[in-house]
């Protein structure tokens, strides 16, 4: 079999009036981990609800494999698609031991006990299913929910904000935990998410999501340093936008003349990373500190151009920085050239956190 | 001040008044079950009782009877309140509040309008009788009061299991399908579960509410034991078999209880996910007969006792039937219901004030006993006080006092539910901050506790009032001689076939718990 194990093609989902999903394209390879990300309200969680068969959407393709999960005529129910799923807030069954829990959708009768019991321990609850739902831990009941998933053995694993609930420290202990079992298995897995942090250190691929469509999908890497839009630029990261005037292979902006990736004219907007630029009493651009908030292993410094506009730089944690201290600012690493989108000045684009 | 020797981190300083005030109303609880102990014990009549088959047989029939109801109930309720809550049945709202309405109806009126309507020479005999049908099937006996009892009292199961359906969660029927459970296995295995402690908390109340019924028991002449019980103590000299039967119905009622409680399981339901609900469910070609199930309930549980009511209400008033007696009666039945409210809440409030400010050992005692009321049968409590009276305070007997202490044993439940709930939405803050500023005790209990508590005291006597104004066995064995109520007189003129007479009390009562019903429905509805 040949093409991307998961396929969607042009999905559409409204409701009433609102536009959830509009026309998402969506490919995922088999055995790959891949982070859908984006603001909330971009319409992610319904997109994975259509997959796992929750929505029916108005339009659009889904293909598993070879089989056709939605489209024209056809609707496989979500009991018979083989995609696991693992809710936002979990939903252990209340009223069933872990256990239990987990052999919901085992298939076959022989060894349950011994699958059970494996699964428990592949997750680190060994010995815990006597228990309870509500004698667990959040962490815990986390991984009751994904173990529960994969003793359905499904084709595919689809988690809904997998580690939202969880509190900062352990957030990241599981969150490493989930991808060691997910990997360790080989299974394909989709997860949502609006924290791209997470999307970033978790998955292979990420799909970047906004008003409804997928803006970009690729290696983390990729997605970071070369954004396709404004949007997806902004929504990982910071992000400083100058405007500037290209002509050929080099672009004229507050923060002087720059090469651009690929020849570009006229009227520009361009977007470079704060961990791209750096200040210094040399040279470059002149610049005035306005503040600076200090993280420990590096800092962020939020300076003033001569135009009034301010923009963040990132830089080592050894210097010391004082409000009105005038410095001068030069780009070092590489930087992204979009249309103009109106903005005439420089400014700051931070994810919602 | 009564410092509760908890010296450190938590010092309790009890106000000594509270605990006073607690223990008499627990002590006040205790009494009428602790008297029918000592009295049965002493007197071998308890042995007597368990072993003659007659016991045995009208034991069997009222544990027949009540499960017999409770499983119809059951099964009335769970299906409606799936169709009301999951599926795109029209007017789902009206119906809800008509499944509720059936509660405003006592047990003994439903049971007057069943009797009037299908029994021999009733109403629907008569619009037969043209057409050759000599009889129709016995209203008496065991079909009957299952009849009637089930169809005014599946409420009780259908609001909880309504409530637990609404707030079952999406995610986890979603959950069972994406594991490969079927739309079938999914309510089997995941939801029904989910309702199961809502069901069992309103199949309890059917249950007690049938074992310690005797208004529709007497008046469709099915001997379960309240009615065994009432015509030993009214037959006969030696009352002591009446006291033993009267303990062997608080011991069953106890049982009910323990069984509920002892099936609850490990379980926990409360979920902290945010609302999510499941999309309706088309009902397609079926919502013909869905609606037809749902408008036989109503039919039988609300528009057959109420038409009946008006007929024989209209017959009276055309033969110039007298309101004379109501007004009178109506002013009794006010009167110590009125009084039962006040005495009820007065009591109820330094309970809950303990059993929420002051969690302990002791307190959370104090607050079991006070809610042991609700499982006590009102014959047993009445009989007790009768006896009590007579042997010990004979000047107590066949006064209104101990008819409204009665009504308080049995009704201090709801009173200091709602005032503990009213009380847990006082934050102790507020009291706090009003000690903070130089205030005693005393003033900020009636300057800051007691208007924010306010609400809930007044829906406590609510409460109490309604149900005092319904209660059938206490006011019948309690009430000083020539003082009749609305429900004593309603269950006379039945037993003597005088429906007109009955037709007007019927409506008052019926009229005046309809409303407070309806009420809660409704805000109950547009709170989620």
């Amino acid at each position: 079999m040949s093409g991307p194990f998961l396929r969607c093609e042009g999905i559409v989902k409204r409701f009433g009036q609102v536009v959830a999903v509009d026309g998402a394209n969506l490919d995922v390879e088999r055995g790959h981990t891949l982070a859908l990300l984006g603001p909330s309200g971009c319409g992610k969680t319904t997109l994975l609800r259509v997959i796992a068969g929750f929505e029916h959407p108005d339009g659009g393709i889904v293909r598993l494999g070879d089989r056709l999960l939605n489209g024209p005529g056809a609707f496989v129910p979500p009991d018979k698609r083989r995609i696991g799923m693992v809710f936002q807030d979990y939903a252990l069954f209340p009223h069933l031991t872990v256990a239990s829990n987990v052999a919901f959708g085992m298939k076959g009768r022989g060894h349950r006990r011994k699958r059970i019991e494996e699964l428990l321990a592949l997750v680190g609850l060994g010995g815990l299913g006597g228990r309870m739902p509500h004698e667990l831990s959040g962490g815990q009941q986390q991984r009751v929910a994904l173990a529960r998933s994969l003793a359905a053995e499904p084709e595919l694993i689809l988690l809904d904000e997998p580690f939202s609930n969880l509190d900062t420290g352990l957030r990241q202990r599981v969150r490493q935990e989930v991808r060691q079992i997910i990997e360790s298995l080989g299974t394909t897995a989709v997860f949502v998410t609006h924290d791209q942090e997470e999307a970033l250190s978790l998955a292979e691929r990420v799909a970047v999501m906004a008003h409804g469509r997928i803006e970009q999908v690729g290696r983390p890497a990729e997605v970071y340093r070369r954004p396709a839009t404004r949007e997806v630029a902004a929504f990982l990261g910071d992000a400083n936008f100058v405007p500037g005037e290209a002509s050929g292979d080099t672009v004229r902006t507050p923060l002087g003349v720059l090469q651009t990736p690929a020849p570009a004219a006229g009227p520009v907007e361009v977007m470079v990373r704060p961990e791209d630029l750096s200040v210094s009493e040399q040279d470059g651009a002149p610049v005035e500190v306005v503040s600076h908030e200090y993280y420990g292993h590096d800092q962020m410094v939020t300076v003033r151009l001569s135009d009034g506009a301010t923009i963040k730089v990132r830089a080592l944690s050894g210097e010391d920085f004082i409000p009105g201290q005038r410095l001068g600012v030069r780009v070092r690493g590489s930087i992204v050239v979009f249309p103009s989108s109106g903005q005439t000045k420089a400014h700051v684009e931070s994810p919602a956190p | 001040m009564a410092t509760i020797a908890i010296r450190g981190r938590r010092a309790l300083d009890i106000p000594i008044v509270l605990i006073g005030l607690s223990l008499v109303v627990a002590a006040a609880m205790l009494l009428p079950v602790a008297y029918l102990i000592i009295r049965v014990t002493g007197s071998g009549a308890l042995w007597d009782e368990l072993t003659a088959p007659a016991t045995r047989e009208a034991l069997a029939r009222t544990v027949v009877l009540a499960a017999a109801v409770t499983a119809a109930s059951i099964a009335i309720s769970v299906p409606l309140a799936w169709l009301t809550v999951r599926t795109d049945l029209p007017l789902r709202r009206t119906w809800t509040v008509l499944f509720a309405l059936p509660l405003a109806i006592p047990s003994y009126v439903g049971a007057f309008t069943l009797v009037s309507a299908l029994g021999p020479s009733g109403i629907v005999q008569g619009w037969l009788e043209p057409m050759g049908v000599e009889r129709l099937p016995e209203i008496y006996g065991f079909f009957g009061a299952w009849l009637a009892l089930t169809l005014f009292t599946f409420p009780y199961v259908y609001l909880p299991s309504r409530a637990a359906l609404r707030s079952v969660d999406r995610s986890m029927e979603e959950a069972a399908r994406g594991l490969g459970a079927s739309r079938m296995t999914t309510f089997m295995r995941v939801t029904l579960p989910q309702l199961r402690p809502a069901v069992a908390a309103g199949a309890l109340l059917v249950a007690l509410y049938t074992l310690s019924d005797f208004g529709a028991v007497s008046l469709l002449r099915f001997d379960s034991l309240t009615r065994v019980i009432y015509v030993r103590y009214t037959s006969s000299f030696d009352r002591s078999s009446a006291a033993a039967l009267a303990l062997i119905l608080v011991a069953l009622a106890f049982v009910v209880v323990w069984i509920e409680s002892a099936t609850r399981g490990r379980a926990r339901y409360d979920t902290t996910a945010r609302h999510n609900p499941p999309p309706a469910v088309a009902l397609g070609a079926w919502r013909w007969p869905a609606i037809a199930f749902c408008a036989a309930v109503v039919l039988a549980s609300l528009a057959l006792p109420v038409s009946v009511i008006a007929y024989w209400l209209v017959r009276g008033l055309q033969a110039g039937e007298a309101v004379e007696f109501v007004r009178e009666a109506g002013m009794n039945s006010l009167y110590a219901s009125g009084m039962a409210a006040a005495v009820a809440v007065a009591a109820a409030t330094p309970v809950a004030i303990l059993a929420v400010r002051y969690p302990g050992l002791l307190s959370s005692a104090i607050e079991k006993v006070a809610y042991s009321g609700f499982a006590l049968p009102g014959i047993s409590v009445a009989l007790a006080l009768v006896f009590f009276a007579a042997n010990y305070v004979p000047s107590l007997y066949q006064t209104l006092a101990l008819l409204v202490f009665a009504y308080c044993v049995r009704f201090l439940p709801e009173a200091l539910g709602s005032i503990r709930a009213a009380l847990l939405r006082v934050h102790p803050d507020t009291e706090r901050a009003a000690h903070g500023l130089g205030r005693g005790r005393p003033y900020v209990f009636w300057r800051i506790t007691l208007p924010q508590m306010a609400p809930g005291m007044s829906a406590g006597a609510m409460l109490v009032f309604i149900t005092a104004m319904k209660e059938l066995p206490a006011t019948l064995l309690l009430s000083p001689i020539g003082f009749d109520t609305l429900a004593t007189e309603i269950w006379s003129s039945t037993r003597e076939a005088f429906y007109t007479r009955a037709a007007l009390p019927a409506l008052v009562l019926v009229a005046l718990s309809a409303f407070p019903v309806a009420f809660s429905t409704l805000r109950e509805e547009r709170r989620a």
